[in-house]
């Protein structure tokens, strides 16, 4: 998780863990947004903290040299956002020899007002 | 004088995600946009070689919406609904790529499109989608409800 969270990307994002258990957190800059009247997130950099939050907790529960490809994102937007800073709490639904399924909820203000979820699969190996 | 497809409008440089991406505009007759682009290095996964499979995502997701706006009747603002993406292959920074959005149609509000990604050298696809997007969006943003 720690070479995850050191890459370009990441920095990029400014991601980060967060001190709670598989809470990750990306902190707001101006070119995360996607509508710039609004001052909304691109839903493209909701979808990538997704894929990098499910990453990092299958990383977690593997060693961290774990060979991983995600395969597939699947992403509801469920409200606007704002220019804020974004959450992301990521759940393994199951984990097989060679495949990981994580559920992950995204929100802002509190996360009983999620501004979006996805499920994203990763191969293992 | 060539005339600017209506994203392109929007995705000036004045974007903050186009004035990091030198992202490129072609309209399709086949009611499509395709945007070219190369693999940045800001986006480095942690190999340090390769772009992590997150940065498909947000071109698919940028060039799906922005096709969209193009292919609407009035300009109006839109809002991803949901955003399906697989993942074929992996990409090296500083590849040329094309990222190429089809309009599928529009109904009660809400455009469907699809879209690939292409390695150009090779013209291996290596991420495609699914999108829709709910189109001239009365929503308010959170920092505007009390």
């Amino acid at each position: 998780m720690t070479a995850l969270f050191q890459s370009k990307v990441s920095s990029w994002l400014q991601a980060e863990p967060t001190s709670e258990a598989s809470v990750y957190k990306t902190v707001f800059a101006e070119r995360h947004l996607g509508n710039i009247w609004i001052r909304s997130l691109h839903g493209g950099v909701t979808g990538t903290m997704i894929e990098l939050a499910a990453e990092a907790e299958t990383r977690g529960m593997l060693e961290e040299e774990a060979n991983l490809m995600i395969v597939s994102n699947s992403v509801d937007y469920l409200r606007v956002t704002k220019d804020a800073d974004l959450y992301a709490r990521a759940t393994i639904a199951r984990k097989s020899r060679r495949l990981c399924i994580v559920d992950v909820t995204c929100w802002q203000d509190g996360e009983d007002i999620p501004i979006a979820r996805g499920v994203v699969t990763i191969k293992i190996g | 004088m060539t005339s600017k497809h209506p994203a392109q409008v929007l995705f000036t440089e004045k974007h903050p995600l186009t004035a990091e991406f030198d992202m490129e505009f072609h309209t399709g007759e086949d009611r499509s946009l395709t945007v070219t682009v190369t693999t940045p290095s800001s986006f480095a996964d942690r190999d340090g070689q390769h772009v992590h499979t997150g940065f498909h995502t947000l071109l698919l997701d940028t060039v799906l919406g922005a096709c969209a706006i193009g292919e609407l009747q009035e300009s109006m603002p839109i809002a991803t609904i949901k955003l399906t993406c697989s993942h074929l292959h992996r990409l090296k920074i500083g590849e040329a790529i094309s990222c190429k959005a089809i309009w599928d149609g529009e109904e009660n509000e809400i455009a469907f499109l699809r879209g690939h990604i292409k390695r150009d050298a090779d013209g291996k696809v290596i991420s495609h989608a699914i999108g829709s997007f709910m189109t001239g969006t009365t929503s308010k943003p959170l920092a505007s409800k009390s």
